[in-house]
């Protein structure tokens, strides 16, 4: 049985080469809120009241 | 003709010349002799008509005058119209933007002695509202500040069987993000303040699109109802859902200082330092290969000086170019208690979004997870259910369903199964 240690190493080094061999492989960018918020975000779209942008702009220069 | 037609015909031609005489005199008779009255008359009808010309012009002018107010007034309503925000800033290239959602359910649980259904705020995806400001600093840094707070009243998370709705006072904003960043183009991103750890959402990934009500986090609707002893008439077991189905998702949201990299091709490397010494890692990556999408979590956090452990987990989704999904997550915490086996917690999903009428999306899901030795070593949890969805495109809604089954299995004692339902919006705002 491995210890908590070995885990965690092996499982950052199967992380990181995964990661890299998929970032070798092209593909076109996701939109970040389908990969890097967790679930419980507010999603990003058009709000009921404040239209395509989904927020109200109170100031914008 | 001879000479007495001649002579009559003469005759009445005098006749005639002289009636046409007589008309003529008559007729001018009256006007030749009434001819110094009439002047006194055009004398007055003139005076009048200059009287009225002068009345006309005075109302012309006035009319002119009306007019001329009317443009300015219009104008000045136009310049209202385009004229600066009220809020403004001494700063440029700054925005400021407030945005938020409502999301109320009827929730239903059923833990096995008794049923009860409640209006409740549906924790996966809490009602909530949020200030975002940003600043553009230079070409390559801007900074912001993010305050997001939530308003979840009767949440599912809270919710007992047992519970006297008239006596809940609690309700309040409680915090979600305060924090404010500083981010570089090439050098990545820098967080200080309340918020999400970089861990935070590692067992995550789902691209099913019902995650408004179904996710790896599911315990947050009826995490607080109690688990009943079997043939007890409802004795519980001291055990509550949420003490035996967590989904160990990282450090959470907490007081931190994070860094995220920039992102490479899709990846993105993160780690945090919390408050009470914690720390974790993260790495993410997400990617769309010929309509296929494809996102990847993982991490590692290390609690040892608040909660006496240290965890990892991992989650990913795929979706196919045809709206079929699989989303899957594994996490696990070592606890440094003696004797503790590892909590264990894993999870699968089968999802598939689709366009089924012109109102929006739809997407229906069904999940399975298990979890093992959380609580206590020796428990083993099991978790499943259906879910749908159908976004309203025209009120930035989403309606939800859902129902689900808590099956606890405590050492030394039998359980009833907990069953939880309900249905409810989402709506952004």
């Amino acid at each position: 049985m491995l210890q908590t240690g070995s885990k965690v190493k092996y499982a950052a080094i199967l992380l990181v080469a995964a990661t890299l061999a998929l970032s070798a492989c092209g593909g076109k960018p996701l939109h970040t809120s389908k990969w890097q918020d967790p679930g419980d975000e507010m999603e990003p779209g058009p709000g009921l009241f404040s239209g395509e942008d989904g927020e109200f702009v109170i100031h914008s220069e | 003709m001879n000479s007495l037609s001649k002579k009559k015909n003469k005759a009445y031609a005098r006749i005639g010349r002289a009636g046409l005489l007589l008309g003529a005199a008559a007729l001018s008779a009256p006007i030749l002799l009434a001819q110094p009255a009439a002047a006194d008359d055009i004398s007055d009808l003139k005076a009048e008509n200059a009287a009225l010309k002068e009345q006309i012009e005075s109302l012309a002018r006035d009319l002119q005058q009306l007019r001329d107010a009317v443009h300015q007034n219009g104008q000045a309503v136009a310049e209202v119209k385009a004229a600066a925000p009220v809020v403004t800033s001494g700063e440029e290239n700054t925005k400021l933007a407030i945005s938020g959602q409502v999301n109320r359910m009827l929730f239903y649980a059923d833990d096995g002695d008794q049923a009860r259904w409640f209006q409740a705020d549906n924790d996966a995806a809490s009602t909530r509202m949020r200030f975002v400001g940003k600043t553009k600093m230079d070409e390559d840094w801007t900074a912001g500040t993010n305050i997001e707070v939530q308003f979840a009243s009767n949440s599912t998370a809270d919710v007992t069987i047992d519970q006297n709705t008239a006596t809940i006072a609690s309700n309040s904003f409680t915090e979600r993000k305060l924090e404010l960043w500083f981010a570089n183009a090439m050098l990545g991103k820098l967080y200080l303040g309340q918020g999400s750890a970089a861990s935070d959402g590692t067992v995550e990934e789902d691209l099913s699109g019902t995650g408004a009500i179904s996710s790896s986090g599911y315990s947050g609707l009826g995490g607080s109802l109690a688990i009943r002893l079997s043939g007890t008439g409802g004795t519980t077991s001291g055990v509550a859902i949420g003490d035996m189905f967590d989904t160990q998702d990282g450090l959470g949201r907490d007081d931190r200082i994070r860094y995220d990299s920039p992102t490479f091709s899709g990846t993105k490397f993160s780690t945090s330092w919390v408050d009470g010494d914690e720390w974790d890692l993260a790495a993410r990556y997400g990617r769309e290969f010929n309509g296929t999408e494809v996102a990847l979590a993982a991490g590692y956090w290390d609690a040892s000086p608040t909660a006496q452990k240290t965890g990892y987990g991992m989650s990913a989704s795929i979706k196919a170019p045809f709206g079929t999904s699989l989303s899957g997550s594994y996490s696990s915490e070592d606890l440094e208690a003696a004797g503790r086996d590892d909590e264990e917690f894993w999870y699968v999903k089968l999802g598939h979004d689709f366009d089924m009428t012109s109102l929006g999306g739809s997407a229906v899901s069904i999940d399975f997870s298990q979890t093992e030795d959380q609580g206590a070593t020796g428990r083993e949890g099991t978790f499943y259910s259906v879910a749908a969805a159908q976004s309203i495109d025209k009120l930035s809604a989403e309606l939800y369903a859902i129902l689900g089954i808590y099956d606890a299995d405590l050492p030394g004692v039998q359980t009833e199964d907990v069953t939880i339902g309900g249905f409810g919006a989402l709506v952004r705002f």
